[in-house]
């Protein structure tokens, strides 16, 4: 097994707050690593802070084996560092074909681009009922659909999901869940940011629990899921 | 009647041209929210282009291609010294730093080629068309106007780079994640816009003499005419030019030449009175 992606005491903040005072974590390869953790404690920062959208102040991003701590987020993505962001953050006023084909620019991605397409929209029939509307016109469901085929046409060696489930009704996060599941069994490596606890831990192989911007615990999921001094104290369920 | 129509006539083809200038204008705004006050600088820099390359020999719409290549080149410059580093500070950064751009521009037309007229001197056809007159220099500059739109779209529309402009436009930082490079996207943008500029410019010249400091009229005129399309929208810029060029052929028989402009603002004051986003709706 290899860890495709370290992180060692990241720190990093907005302006003059810090928000995460030296998280290390690792991703191994064909797994699905989750982070949880309260509203706060410093999951999305990381998340962008690997992709260098906030800049690291202290410590490394290696993947691969290589440091990329200082790239910009373009040349992560070109890399295979694929993240899909919280809130969706499609391009509006682009189909949903045009949404598939951006997230498949980098050189890399547009060369799979024809059997990624076709894996996107086998996965999701319902993107291939709409790719011509405009992507802003969606529903919610349909959105984080077409988000998450978005960030699968840039090929990615590790997708990174920020908050699946926000905003859906419970049985459209179970159907993408389902789809995250099948996607994981057929090798891709995850990593996942969720509030719901109990699907993440669920479904993924490995937990870090994320408290005031460090890693407080960390373990095989199913563990994690079952000790009560980390759902009492971290995660409030 | 004759006369009217004809005056009509010439204020749609003019107003064309105006649409043209205004895409330049409107498309930079569209996608990285800066107002280029060096929109007319720029412009002036189209007609003394066409002057020169025609001037060398060159046929004046022959010369359209490298005023465009010129016009793309240094609006990548512009954008690289002038607006990059600045594009996320606060917007009046990038109206002072286009604004100097526009002076450095102007201050070294001025020294060069001093504030007199200038002139592009061709052999110009009347038409006749359905018993009303125009001028072929007016037809075709309308018409390259309109295929250079066409171009725009079929830009944007229909190739990745030009869909890779419209993502970055819609969400830069989410382009950046789907691993576009969105400062060369952007550059790229400034550079479009800057070409149409100039190539509106040099049609300008082909009409009418100008100075280094005519590029301020159609500078403001392009102000007015993307606004009234909604700023941000090209085919909206298109439209408000042709209706700038309309109220300016509609009221030319009538009063002095100098009430157009008058005219032309207490309209575009009424518009955003009643559509504050345009007619055809802006961005947001």
């Amino acid at each position: 097994m290899s860890r495709v992606l370290e992180l060692t005491d990241v720190e990093t903040g907005y302006g003059e707050v810090q928000v995460l005072w030296g998280v290390t974590l690792s991703v191994e390869e064909n797994k699905m690593t989750t982070l949880v953790g309260a509203n706060g404690a410093g999951k999305t920062t990381t998340m962008r802070a690997i992709m260098g959208v906030v800049k690291p102040w202290k410590g490394t991003v290696r993947f691969l084996g290589e440091d990329v701590t200082q790239l910009t987020p373009h040349e992560k993505a070109q890399l295979g560092l694929v993240l899909v962001p919280e809130g969706r953050q499609l391009f509006a006023d682009l189909s949903v074909a045009e949404n598939l084909e951006m997230g498949a620019y980098s050189p890399r991605a547009r060369n799979n681009l024809d059997a990624n397409i076709k894996r996107v929209y086998e996965l999701f029939p319902r993107l291939f009922e709409r790719k011509k509307q405009k992507a802003g016109t969606l529903s919610g469901g349909e959105q984080q659909m077409l988000a998450v085929g978005r960030g699968l046409m840039a090929d990615p060696v590790v997708l990174m999901i920020d908050e699946l489930s926000l905003g859906l009704a419970p049985v459209l996060a179970q159907s993408l869940f389902g789809t995250l599941k099948r996607l994981k069994d057929e090798g891709l490596t995850i990593l996942l940011v969720e509030q719901n606890v109990h699907l993440a831990l669920a479904l993924s192989d490995y937990a870090y629990v994320l408290a005031e911007g460090r890693v407080k615990i960390e373990g095989p999921s199913h563990q994690v899921a079952r000790d009560d001094e980390v759902r009492e104290a971290y995660l409030g369920v | 009647m004759i006369e009217i129509v004809s005056s009509i006539l010439d204020g749609l083809l003019i107003g064309l041209v105006y649409g043209l200038a205004s895409i330049g204008l409107t498309l930079i705004f569209g996608v990285m929210d800066v107002v280029n006050l060096a929109h007319g600088a720029v412009i002036s820099l189209g007609m003394f282009s066409l002057y020169f390359f025609f001037g060398a020999g060159l046929h004046p719409y022959l010369a359209l291609i490298p005023v465009a290549i010129i016009g793309f080149l240094l609006g990548v410059l512009i954008y690289q010294i002038a607006v990059r580093r600045i594009l996320d500070g606060p917007p009046l950064m990038t109206l002072l730093a286009t604004f100097a751009v526009s002076m450095i521009i102007v201050g070294i037309g001025t020294a060069l080629w001093s504030t007199s007229p200038y002139n592009v001197n061709f052999k110009v056809q009347t038409l006749n068309i359905f018993g009303y007159t125009v001028t072929s220099a007016r037809l075709i500059a309308a018409l390259a106007a309109v295929l250079v739109t066409f171009m725009l779209y079929y830009f944007l529309y229909r190739t990745t780079l030009g869909k890779a402009v419209r993502a970055v436009s819609n969400n830069r930082e989410a382009a950046e994640l789907m691993g576009i490079p969105s400062q060369q996207i952007l550059a790229i943008s400034f550079g479009i816009g800057t070409a149409l500029a100039m190539l509106s410019g040099a049609l300008i010249a082909t009409l009418f003499p100008f100075t280094i400091l005519s590029g301020s009229i159609y500078e403001l005129k392009s102000f007015v005419a993307s606004v009234l399309g909604g700023l941000g929208n090209p085919t909206g810029a298109l439209f408000g030019g042709v209706i700038l060029g309309l109220i300016e052929g509609s009221v030319a028989p009538f009063i002095a030449i100098s009430w157009t402009n008058v005219i032309e603002f207490v309209i575009f004051v009424l518009i955003l009175l009643f559509f504050p986003t345009g007619l055809l709706g802006g961005r947001k």
